[in-house]
This record gives structure tokens, sequence and C-alpha cells, in this order.
């Protein structure tokens, strides 16, 4: 029979296709040579590493009245900006057009503008960084930079990006959602603190109108030792290649070719010297995204640590540990950490060992604290040019704590960018 | 043998050989999902659970939001007590020993539902309607009830009722403890799942094998004392039950980093060193 004649060849050719296909998918998949163990990820760490839309947020919000009074939204039962953010998830159909650029009447029109809750960035960040805000929603918006968000609380189409840099005012237009969410957050248990958004030399700036009230905090912090550190950062496939040197209160630790570690027992700081080739890239959602990388892998407990800047000059990003919305200022004003790229072959990381971690009862009443008007004729007064300030900010001075070495005081303070360093206000009025 | 022959013992082998391939395919594309995400990994080490004989009901994968609380111990109760008729009360320590002079009968089968009314007269508990009953600490001679606290409950000797029954369902006597000025020390943040909390004692070596793990609840528990302040945090509390036994075992998950947390009653300025 004809059919017979072939059947049998033609089954035996299918049969070892079949074979070959499948042999070179088993061989050519990697998991098959993967171990089937665990991951070697301790639950700790898991629980530290924070997502990037945790780390790279708005840090204040504030709420422009139906009469145009505004006022900072400070958290207390809840987090302010996490409540607005999270009616932020469900935007239909975002499209994007520059509605003016350095038009300074244009930028103040659209960010006072009546029934509005504005979050604001530390600093510039990238679309991407408020993509992961919205849900990936803006995923295939243009890359702008941005530093503020302005979401009216009576138009359910619209909302607002702002660059401060050149004072450009994006209008991004989105399918009619629900304000009811976003209303409700204006309505949660928070205290207020009046504010208005105006220039200061130059620099669109939140400024507090009245006296502040601000609640001083006693915290217990976490403290990692160093060989925590040497471990999870020096982990290379034989430990025993890790020298150590000690000079006065400084312990290094190196695995003699590419990677350093300092600790400085003194301050209890570190610092992380990677000299491994790096991709040195140089815009501002490359940076940030390199920087998350070297933070995340530190380990470090990243609990309320919020970016705070990024320097494009020294390439450096600062990240803050911040307390009831507001940041923790170390002394020399550093923050919780920070990554820096030197070029392409050197990468420094420096952190703090010791870290607040658990909120404690203080019995000492709330502190006061001039408006930023006041503060600011004051350091004129005592002889300081302000056209030097670029930046304020109300903050919290990190201090040891005199009972005890695991705590530490958090005392409210005013502190402003002079001479490109955080200064508070109490040093700069005491040097005279 | 001629070549028809050759052929088909040919095919029969590659047939063979492609089941075998086919098999090991599969087994791959298991391994492969299991190491996507962290829900496929999680099921798996509920499964490994499993495999090590121990027995879990059904998780909550939620993750809610509490905070760090604070209370103060005082001396509320001791000022109040004369208010309260037909008992003894005593004030020991920071507790409010109680002895009632007239034993009071209760639902037989759910006490708390006639405790419930009674914790509404402030004449028979002071601040009654700051406690919530608790399923799992009582048992049927001793009823618990766990002071309040921002939309979750205390668990701890220092924010207690526990009422004593007789064998007649009547309530002889109770103790109470109290923590005035319950506040947050900062905002709310999220906390880890059920889930998570109990894979994460388990792989801490915390869950033996052949246990059951009778309930997991998330509640606030004490993490330091600082003078007459204490710092409670929240926490999910899972009780487990060796198979043929009846005693449980507590343990204590941090619901916000997920370490573990082991009995610890010292005062933080006396001992700092205990603390780490």
């Amino acid at each position: 029979m004809r059919f017979s004649k072939y059947l049998i060849p033609l089954a035996l050719t299918i049969a070892v296709v079949i074979s070959l296909t499948l042999s070179v998918v088993l061989w050519t998949n990697p998991a098959n040579y993967r171990t089937n163990k665990q991951t070697a990820q301790s639950p700790q760490t898991q629980q530290m590493i924070k997502p990037r839309q945790y780390v790279y947020t708005p840090v204040q919000a504030i709420h422009t009245n139906a009469d145009g009074s505004q006022q900072i939204m400070v958290n207390k039962l809840v987090n302010t900006v996490t409540e607005v953010k999270k009616t932020m998830r469900n935007y239909q159909k975002p499209k994007i057009k520059t509605l003016s650029k350095n038009s300074k009447v244009d930028y103040f029109r659209i960010a006072n503008q009546t029934d509005s809750i504005m979050l604001n960035y530390s600093d510039t960040v990238s679309m991407r960084a408020v993509n992961y805000i919205v849900k990936n929603r803006f995923r295939k918006l243009p890359n702008y930079k941005i530093n503020r968000i302005i979401l009216p609380t009576n138009n359910s189409t619209k909302l607002y990006l702002l660059y401060d840099k050149n004072f450009t005012v994006y209008e991004v237009d989105v399918k009619k959602h629900s304000l009811k969410s976003l209303n409700k957050v204006l309505k949660m248990d928070m205290r207020t603190q009046p504010a208005s958004f105006k220039l200061l030399n130059n620099i669109p700036t939140v400024y507090v109108t009245t006296a502040v009230q601000m609640q001083p905090y006693k915290y217990l912090i976490d403290r990692q030792s160093d060989d925590y550190y040497v471990s999870r950062l020096l982990n290379t496939q034989d430990s025993t290649n890790v020298s150590v040197k000690r000079r006065k209160n400084m312990t290094i630790y190196g695995d003699q070719s590419s990677l350093q570690l300092t600790f400085n027992s003194n301050n209890r700081m570190a610092e992380f010297s990677d000299f491994r080739p790096n991709k040195n890239r140089r815009n501002l959602t490359s940076a940030i995204n390199d920087s998350y990388k070297n933070v995340t892998k530190l380990g470090l407990p990243m609990d309320n640590v919020r970016f705070f800047s990024y320097d494009a000059k020294n390439r450096t990003i600062m990240y803050r540990t911040y307390v009831e919305g507001f940041p923790i200022f170390r002394a020399n004003g550093f923050g919780t950490v920070s990554t820096r790229t030197l070029n392409s072959s050197a990468q420094r990381t420096r952190f703090s060992l010791d870290n607040p971690e658990v909120p404690l009862p203080s019995n000492k009443g709330y502190v006061s604290l001039p408006s930023t008007e006041t503060m600011l004729k004051r350091l004129e007064r005592g002889g300081y040019d302000i056209k030097e300030i670029s930046k304020v900010r109300l903050g919290y001075t990190w201090k040891k704590d005199s009972t005890s070495p695991l705590l530490i005081d958090l005392n409210p303070e005013w502190y402003v960018y002079f001479n490109k360093q955080w200064r508070s206000y109490t040093s700069l009025m005491n040097q005279y | 043998m001629n070549f028809r022959r050759i052929e088909i013992i040919f095919l029969v082998t590659f047939i063979a050989m492609d089941i075998f391939l086919f098999g090991m395919f599969k087994k791959n594309m298991d391994m492969q999902a299991d190491n996507v995400g962290q829900g496929g990994s999680d099921s798996v080490i509920i499964k490994e659970m499993r495999n090590d004989q121990i027995k879990v009901g059904s998780l909550s994968k939620k993750n809610e939001t509490a905070y760090y609380i604070s209370g103060e111990q005082g001396d509320v109760l001791r000022n109040q007590m004369g208010q309260l008729i037909n008992q003894t009360p005593q004030f020991v320590g920071h507790e409010l020993e109680s002895e009632l002079k007239q034993p009071i009968s209760v639902n037989k089968d759910n006490p708390q539902k006639s405790i419930n009314t009674l914790l509404e007269d402030s004449t028979f508990v002071l601040f009654g309607n700051q406690y919530v009953y608790s399923k799992n600490l009582s048992t049927s001679r001793n009823i618990v009830y766990n002071q309040k606290a921002l939309g979750s409950s205390i668990y701890s000797s220092e924010a207690q009722i526990r009422f004593t029954l007789n064998s007649n369902h009547q309530i002889v006597s109770y103790t109470q403890s109290y923590l005035q000025n319950i506040k947050s020390l900062r905002e709310s943040s999220r906390t880890i799942s059920e889930t998570r909390a109990l894979i994460w004692l388990y792989q801490y070596n915390e869950i033996p094998n052949n246990t059951t793990v009778a309930w997991a609840s998330l509640g606030y528990t004490k993490l330091l004392s600082i003078d007459g302040d204490r710092v409670f945090i929240p926490t999910w509390i899972i009780a487990i039950r060796p198979q043929n036994s009846t005693q449980i075992q507590l343990k204590r998950i941090n619901a916000f980093t997920g370490g573990i947390i082991k009995e610890t009653d010292e005062n933080l300025k006396n001992n700092p060193s205990s603390m780490n």
C-alpha cells in the first residue's frame, strides 16, 4: 500500500524533529542549570526594600481653598501625601500638552488656582517617577522634568504638572473620573499650617505665613553593626580576601581590588566605594534609576526614607528620613543615604549606621518656629545675604539623647540652603 | 533485519525520548513559574509547610495599616474605683482586682454576650466600653477582654480584663488593667499580610513540624517601656499548637518590619543593651 509505505518514515521524521526541538529548548533554558534553591534574601531585607514609588514620591501636600488661602497638610493620623496618591491610580487615556513656558504669571495662576491640591517633590524628578504613582498610566507621556503636581478638586478631567526651572506648565487631560475620594482626603484627620506659594530669589518656594507649631520627637534607633554591611557589600566569592585596616576611629575594609567600605566610629557613618565599571549615565531618569539600585543593594532600613535632592553637577543624590512629612538633617546637613557617581569607574554611597526606627512618646510640648518671612528677615539682620539662599525647609535636627545611646532627639528647626550646604537657622544665627 | 524493522525500532525509541523530554520540559516550566512573582513563591512555601505536617487554615494576603502607639500606666482605676458597686475592688500593682459580692450569671454558651451588656455599666466595670472580647485568649472559665486602640486591640496583660467564672457559669471575680492616653506616635503605615507573617515565622524556624497554626491575629503588643510609658507596635500574633497537645504557644512577628519579637520586659532606660 502506498500510504503505509510513507507512514513510518513520516512519523519517524516528526519524532526526530520534536526531540531535536525539545532538546534545544531544554539546553538553552537557563532555569535548567539553576539549582532549585531559595533566593538568598532574608525576610528582613525583603521588607526593607521599598518600591520606587515609595522612595521617589512627593513629600508635601498643599491645599488651596475656594477663597485662595493655602495650607500645608501635615501628617497626623495619616500620611496625607500617601492618601492623595491613592486617589491617583485610575487615570484613563492621558494626553499631555504644554500650556505655557517661561511665564511666571501662568505658572502661578495654575499653581495657586482655587480648589486644588498641590503635591510637591523635594527636587526635580522625571515623568517616570510620576508614572510610578499613577500605576503606570503615564508610561506613554514624554519624559519631561517635573517638580509639582496640581490636582484640581473640582475638575475631573484635568491635572497639571509643573517644572520650576523654566516655569513650564503641562496640562494632562484624562477621562472623567470621580473626585469623591480626593475630596474625602481633605476631611481626614490632619494638622494644617497656613502657607503661600511664591518666589524666593526667583525660585518657587512654599512660604509658611504664620509661626509654626512642631512636635519634637524621641526615636529609638536601629543600630547596625559594621559586620552586617561587610558581609552584604563585600560578599565576593571567598571572604578570606577581605582586608581590614584600622586608623584612629576609621576602619577600612577592602576586597583588594574594586570594593572598599569605610566606617567612622565617631559619627557612625559609612562609605562604600565601588570602583567597578558603571554605566556612568548622566540624564536624570538614569541617574535616579542607578542610584535606586545602589541604595537598595545596601540593605539599609528604608522606612520613611524619601528622595530629597539631585545635584546634577557632582551627580549626588540625597535621601532623607521624613518625620510627619519633614526631613531629618544630621550634623553637617547629611541625610540618611547619598549616592554619587564620580566617573565610569567610581561610585560612592554614604550612609548612616544608625537610623530612626520607633517613635517614642515625648513629653515635650510643641515648639514654635517663626514664619518663613520672619526667619529670612532675622537672617538678613544677622548679616546674611538673603540672595544667596536658594531653598528653605522646615526640618528636624538629629541629636544624640543623653540618657541612652539607643535614643535620639529630633528637634524642629528651620533649614536654609546657603553657600551650597544645608545650614540650620540657629547655627547661622549663633555664628555671630 | 530489513530496513522497515530498523525504522520501527527508531520510531519507538524516538517517541520514548520525546515523552521523556516533554516531561522534563514541563517540569522546567513549573520550576520557572515558582520563581516568578512573590505570590507564586508564597504558595510554594505554604505547600512546603504542609509537607512538614504543619496545618494551616486559609490565610489573608491583605496588607492593613496600623500605627506605633503609646499608653500610660496610671492611677485612674484606683481613683475611680469608688464608683463600683456590689463588689470589693482592690488595687494591687497596676491592676484592679475585684470580687463580686453576688455572682452574676452569664449565657452558658456565649458568656461574652451577657458580659458585653454588663460592660456598658460603669458601676460594674470602669471604662468597660473600651474593651473588646477576645475569643482567642478566652477559655470556658476565664473570659478575656482586650483594651481597644485605634481600630485594633492591645494584646497585653497591662490592658486587659479577665473575668473568672465558676462552674455554674457565673462571674465571681475579675481583674482589670488599663492604659490611659492611648495615642498614635506616627501616622499610619502599611503592615505585612497574614500570609507573609506566617511565612517569615516559618523561615525563622519558629514553627516546628507536626503542629497546627491555631489562629493568627493582628493586634498591638508591647515593644518597650520608658518610665511609665508603654510603646506598642502592631504585631501578628500567631498561636501554634503541637498536634496531640492542647498547649498553645504564642509567637509574635513585628507587622512593620517582619522581624520576630522575643519576650522582653525591661525598661529601656535601665537596660539599653537588651533592645538590640
